[in-house]
């Protein structure tokens, strides 16, 4: 019942108002568990989904009359789990860390919205639903951003809704095009009439596009100009949704569906991911070296690694693709973890200025210990989830002869290394800062999120090959057709 | 291949992770149990490497993991089951001594469990028989390795991080080594990789024995192990940079250049490990000589006696490799004993700095004993097992033609000898200090000193029936490698009288010497005996710079900490083009990320200036192929 | 009409610029949503009364007011910045413009239309093909009007002048 992956959330996003009245803890449980039901019923489609099935959901069939359709294969199943998953542990984090903000019932039904449009995003067979998805997230997106109220947190938010704005106008416009050149917006029609009757100018341009629109969504340089101001701006646990989910699912998973199935992966397209790759990559690292702002640091990094899945997916080889997909899902895992991090430690102590912080490791040993592991693994250090799939990458990279950008990916994720122990060094270690002797660690339902997600990390790290082989590659025999040779 | 031989094989790496993590979960109020639990896993290994060993024929397990050619495999020819039994002996015995060193200390629990966590890791990198499964274990250990310096003290941290970067590095290098070899073979399976070292095949084994040289602590990777000797537990200096990381790094250089590369005697490859090999031992044995606390001195021992190994390894004839491979035994048996001696001093005076202690041989004899039979091994004094490995080093060195290699390991012996003559003698001769903060130390317990003793007796016995290791461990590695011309039996030579022992003999006779100079000079100061080299005119100058970290790549890169014109005279001679790089590259990252950050002003028409200007580059490209 | 058309998305272009350029943002938003209200009357203009409707209440309308009035609440502070980008900014804008002209007219020269425009009704086509926009649809508004009670709430520092 594929529908209810949409309407689920929004139901109980709908109901979330009367709740508050009811009882005050009501709508975190509610919430959670509506995230958890979610991740169950993609749990019980893995194994079918893993043996090659495609799963169509018809409204007709059902006696609706209505013709539009669902669908869920691999790389559908690939991006529900990895929205439930964050989403879950953000929805624990947020009962304790969103309490000083008031109203957290409208807090959840925002979040629920935002699951639901992505969640409708990556199940819908039709371009233009794709589209309106995108815009659900996003409207939900903009109001989480500015949550907080104060005057950065709406500026950033702002700012996140322009440049928004004009990616949506982008990939409006091309889908328009699209239309005009086939007359359907359907991505089964699309694919299987792929290349027939289109101007090859017009569809440069399409896919150019879609290139910019969904290269904003998604903060890739130099798309990525919105990110670093929106994500520190936002809840620490809507940064985590926005860095590990929201930017990928509505711009990776729409950009690949439409250029793998409506377009193909031409040598072209394939070289502009490599170039945005090595662009995002360094850049972002780079950057991220002179950052003082835990979050702000973490938002650079996350455009870094965001380089790292387009060099994956720019080599155009199962591996190249299958190790871009599995950096999504662990970056996603690991990156959300060391924001809800961010937000543990503004929480204990009130202060976002890394150097302003200092010692503060052993006054807060769960927050310390988990950041350490979310470092290790965005770092790519065994044995952590982050190690298999940044060797992936490089493997693909020295598979597909691009060897110097194989050397940079090393270079970068070395430099990776650098900010991050930097980071470690002025806040965690070294002499407690006067001022923090009375700090706390978080309470229990913030540590229990983000001791989960470090845990998460450190068994993809030692189970991996049941990851890539049940969620990975499947995403990649759903793009690129039939099992190809892997090499 | 059957069930029984595929457990076996798991099992050495699966038992010490297990109860590793099980010592993490332990509550802390249940005494002594953390030690008992590493006991029996540390003997449950040491057995399993002992059935291991005695199996004899290959044994391998296969499981398919990934596709792309990863698969979990694990192989154990000799050469793996050799270092696997060698390993877990060490294992069990520093558990031993562990358990009565770290009992009360800060985060006892988490040290045991990093101690076991690091067994199992190691015991998979020699198992393994994938590069990928092989990368797995071996940066691991980097996760352990910070962890067990960083419950050294609480300012330890420093230090873990710089252990970890330096490390991380040359695991970096390795990498890269791997992937070269992966490109030209087409394979990840170890036993299946036999390259030419001509063109992409020399920057492969450049890379990959660069990465395993600085696993076992070779310039220029060596610069955190004597910040660690003052920093981590003392446990940890023996357990990993003593023997351990040792016995892995050179293992692996081994297996690269006899068996995934073969090394031929004068060849280029042969003459850069050798250049690698004098160097590191002559620069930190120099470095060594004037410490003057307990531990800092052997940990600049630790670095120097690399050297050895690799220079053996680096010489392509047969003698020299076995010494090399021999030496590496050797050196984690009597290093291992020297730290242990020296946690043993530590806790039962409460101090490790040379000028504080002395006289200690009367209320510690055993250690004393267990201390000078290992410093008369490391020195090379015959009949001990030093000797034996360091003659066939220097007969290697000779054979290959270029004596100078030969010259920079005698100049290595003369002050090793004359260093430990210092250590010796002002820790346990001579007058007991004043300062000494325990006015009335005792013996050590028996957990510490039955893994001293036991190593002590292997050093003896390794010495005088050197035939047993040789014969057993040595030779099966080497045999049916294209170096080995005729029959090997190099314990037929071990004794014999020719011009090298005589000029090893002489090396021996000059150290004490100086030893006997420097303590006159310095009026009657045992721990200062070393003060007349270090005040020769220009050594003194570089002692200085040394101590003021100038030699450290690290602080270089990473700190920053070089000013003065001293400094700046030194990188213009000594390491001009070196140094004007690396200043260079943080020059221009600065000034890039400076403009970088400016272009951050936070102007939404800014970055949307960008946005245009992406799309029209992207448009451009995209449009322009189409009209092709 | 042609003409009146053109000069609606002139109007439009540079209501857009404004909203990039004003370093003020409650005079940046009131022009958004100047050039959110020319495009819904450009809709209208161009036989797309619904899109019209859709765009006036959900963008100019929902997400207009939203930001206007809680930028109006929460000014703290005026920006002094270099003004370098924005000129780098005009000259990308011309750029575009030209490329934008050039090529595009000669893209569209040669296209075959496609069969979209088959006649059918509004409501055939709403419930019959798109019934799943309707679905996202009421999901945007949901999300507008959540937005509205989220950041027009009462902010902790009012409830505490309250008491």
């Amino acid at each position: 019942m594929l529908l209810l992956f949409i309407v689920l959330p929004l139901a109980v996003a709908a109901v979330m108002p009367l709740l508050d009245r009811v009882s005050r803890r009501l709508p975190d449980a509610l919430a959670s568990l509506t995230v958890a039901a979610l991740f169950a019923m993609e749990c019980g489609y893995v194994t079918l989904v893993a043996g090659g099935e495609v799963v169509y959901w018809s409204a007709t069939k059902y006696g609706v009359p209505a013709g539009f359709s669902l669908m869920m294969d691999g790389l559908s199943l690939l991006f529900l789990v990895t929205i439930s998953l964050v989403a879950f542990f953000c929805s624990i984090f947020s009962s304790t860390y969103m309490a000083p903000y008031g109203k957290k019932s409208t807090f959840y039904a925002l979040l629920l919205i935002m699951i639901a449009g992505m969640n409708g995003l990556v199940l819908t067979t039709d371009l233009f639903n794709l589209y309106v998805f995108l815009e659900v997230a996003a409207v939900a997106g903009y109001a989480l951003v500015g949550f907080g109220q104060q005057g950065d947190n709406v500026e950033g938010a702002f700012k996140y809704l322009m440049l928004s704005v004009v990616a949506t106008t982008s990939i409006l416009l091309s889908l328009s095009f699209i239309y005009f050149m086939t007359g359907t917006l359907s991505l089964p029609l699309l694919a299987s009439q792929a290349g027939a009757a289109m101007n090859a100018k017009l569809i440069a341009v399409c896919i150019a596009l879609f290139l910019m629109g969904f290269g904003l969504k998604i903060g890739v340089v130099p798309f990525h100009g919105w990110l670093p101001d929106a994500y520190p701006a936002a809840p620490a646990p809507i940064s985590a949704m926005l860095s590990g989910i929201l930017g990928k699912v509505t711009g990776i998973y729409a950009l690949l569906r439409i250029v793998f199935s409506v377009f193909g992966l031409t040598p072209d397209i394939s070289h502009i991911f490599t170039v945005l790759g090595v662009a995002s990559m360094l850049v972002g690292a780079l950057l991220a070296i002179g950052q003082t702002d835990f979050r702000r640091m973490l938002a650079y990094s996350s455009i870094s690694q965001v380089g790292y899945m387009f060099l994956g997916f720019g080599t155009g080889t199962a591996m190249g693709i299958a190790a871009g997909l599995f950096h999504l899902f662990n970056h996603a895992v690991f990156k959300s973890l060391l924001f809800l991090d961010a937000g543990s430690t503004e929480y204990a102590t009130g202060i976002r200025d890394l150097r302003k912080l200092g010692g503060i490791n052993n006054r807060l040993p769960i927050t310390g210990l988990t950041t350490t592991i979310g470092v290790f693994s965005t770092a790519g250090v065994p044995p952590f989830n982050g190690f298999w799939s940044k060797l992936f990458v490089i493997l693909a990279l020295v598979g597909a002869q691009q060897y110097f950008v194989a050397v940079l990916a090393i270079g970068a994720s070395i430099l990776t290394l650098w900010y991050f122990l930097q980071m470690q060094r002025w806040a965690f270690y070294g002499k407690l800062t006067a001022g923090l002797e009375f700090i706390r660690e978080v309470p229990f339902g913030m540590a229990f999120a983000t001791f989960c997600l470090a845990l998460l990390c450190l068994a993809i790290g030692l189970c991996y090959p049941w990851i890539t082989a049940n969620l990975i590659e499947p995403g990649v025999t759903a793009l690129m057709g039939a099992k190809m040779p892997l090499m | 291949m059957n069930c029984c031989s595929m457990n076996i094989l798991l099992l050495p790496i699966v038992i010490p992770l297990a109860a590793g993590v099980l010592t993490l979960l332990l509550p802390r109020a249940l005494k002594g149990v953390k030690e008992l639990l590493a006991l029996v896993a540390t003997g449950a290994t040491l057995y399993y490497a002992w059935v291991l060993f005695q199996a004899g024929e290959d044994v391998r397990l296969l499981v398919p993991w990934t596709s792309f050619g990863i698969d979990f495999d694990l192989y154990a020819p000799h050469f793996a089951r050799f270092i696997l039994l060698a390993a877990a002996g060490f294992q069990i015995l520093l558990t031993l001594y562990s358990t009565s060193f770290m009992s009360g200390k800060w985060r006892s629990k988490e040290f045991f469990a990093y101690l076991l966590i690091t067994a199992g890791m190691t015991n998979g990198a020699v198992l393994s028989n994938n590069f990928i499964v092989l990368l797995f274990f071996w940066e691991s250990l980097l996760v352990t390795l910070y962890g067990m310096i960083s419950i050294g003290h609480k300012g330890a941290h420093p230090t873990a991080t710089k252990a970890f970067i330096i490390s991380g590095a040359a695991d970096f290098l390795m990498f890269l080594g791997i992937l070269l070899a992966w490109k030209i073979s087409g394979t990840f399976t170890m036993s299946e990789i036999h390259l030419d070292s001509h063109g992409l095949g020399a920057a492969a084994f450049v890379l990959m024995s660069l990465g395993a040289m600085a696993k076992a602590g070779a310039m220029p990777f060596h610069t955190w192990i004597p910040d660690a000797a003052l920093d981590a537990p003392l446990p940890f200096m023996a357990y990993l940079p003593a023997a351990l990381e040792k016995l892995l790094g050179i293992y692996m250089l081994g297996r690269i250049s006899l068996e995934f590369f073969t090394i031929h005697m004068n060849s280029p490859l042969s003459i850069f490990l050798m250049s690698l090999g004098a160097i590191t031992i002559v620069f930190p044995v120099l470095m060594a000589l004037v410490q003057k606390d307990y531990k800092r001195l052997l940990s600049f021992h630790a670095i120097s006696q690399v050297g050895y190994m690799i220079l053996g390894i680096g010489t392509g004839s047969a003698i020299g490799i076995a010494g090399g491979l021999f030496h590496m035994l050797n050196h984690a048996m009597y290093k291992c004993t020297l730290f242990l001696s020296g946690g043993s001093v530590e806790k039962q005076t409460g101090t490790t700095d040379l000028s504080k202690l002395g006289g200690l041989f009367k209320a510690m004899p055993i250690t004393a004993l267990c201390f000078w039979v290992a410093a008369l091994s490391i020195s090379g004094v015959p009949p001990f097992n030093g000797f034996v490995s360091k003659e066939m080093v220097f007969h290697g060195a000779w054979e290959t033609g270029h004596p100078i290699f030969a010259v920079a390991a005698w100049l290595g012996a003369i002050f090793t000898f004359a260093s430990f003559l210092k250590l010796g003698h002002s820790s346990y001769f001579g007058k007991r200090s004043l300062d000494m903060p325990t006015q009335k130390p005792r013996e050590s317990g028996l957990a510490m000193l039955i893994p001293m003793l036991v190593i002590a007796g292997g050093c003896i016995l390794f010495g005088v029936k050197s035939e047993i290791p040789l014969k057993h461990f040595i030779e099966p590695i080497l045999a049916g490698k294209p170096v080995v011309e005729g029959p090997m039996e190099f314990w037929h030579h071990a004794y014999d009288i020719n011009w090298i022992v005589g000029v090893s003999m002489g090396c021996l006779l000059i150290a004490f010497l100086l030893h006997l100079y420097g303590f006159a000079k310095s009026g009657g100061k045992a721990h200062l005996a070393s003060e007349p080299v270090h005040n020769l005119p220009v050594a003194h100058k570089l002692y200085d710079w040394a101590e003021a970290d100038v030699f450290d790549m690290y602080n270089w890169f990473f700190n920053k900490t070089i000013r003065g014109s001293a400094a700046a005279i030194y990188v213009l001679i000594d390491r001009g083009i070196d140094a004007l790089y690396e200043r260079f590259m943080i020059w221009v990252g600065q000034l890039g990320i400076g403009r970088l950050k400016e272009a951050h002003n936070g102007v939404y028409a800014n970055y949307l200036a960008w946005v245009i200007g992406g799309f029209v580059l992207v448009a451009w490209v995209l449009v322009s192929a189409a009209a092709r | 009409m042609d003409a009146i058309n053109t000069v609606l998305l002139v109007m439009m272009a540079g209501f857009a610029c404004l909203a990039v350029f004003l370093k003020d943002l409650v005079r940046a938003a009131l022009s958004l949503a100047f050039m959110s209200a020319l495009l819904a009357v450009l809709l209208y203009r161009l036989n797309s009364p619904y899109a019209a409707v859709f765009e006036l209440s959900v963008v100019a309308g929902l997400i207009t007011v939203l930001f206007v009035s809680t930028i109006a609440l929460t000014r703290e502070h005026e920006d002094t910045e270099s003004s370098w980008p924005l000129y780098v900014f005009v000259l990308g804008l011309l750029l575009f413009g030209l490329i934008d002209l050039a090529v595009m007219k000669a893209l569209f020269h040669n296209v075959p239309a496609g069969d979209g425009n088959v006649a059918k009704t509004f409501g055939d086509t709403l419930w019959g093909v798109r019934a799943l926009d309707i679905v996202g649809q009421i999901a945007v508004i949901f999300g507008g009007v959540f937005g509205v009670l989220a950041l027009l709430r009462d902010t902790e520092k009012d409830k505490d002048l309250k008491k």
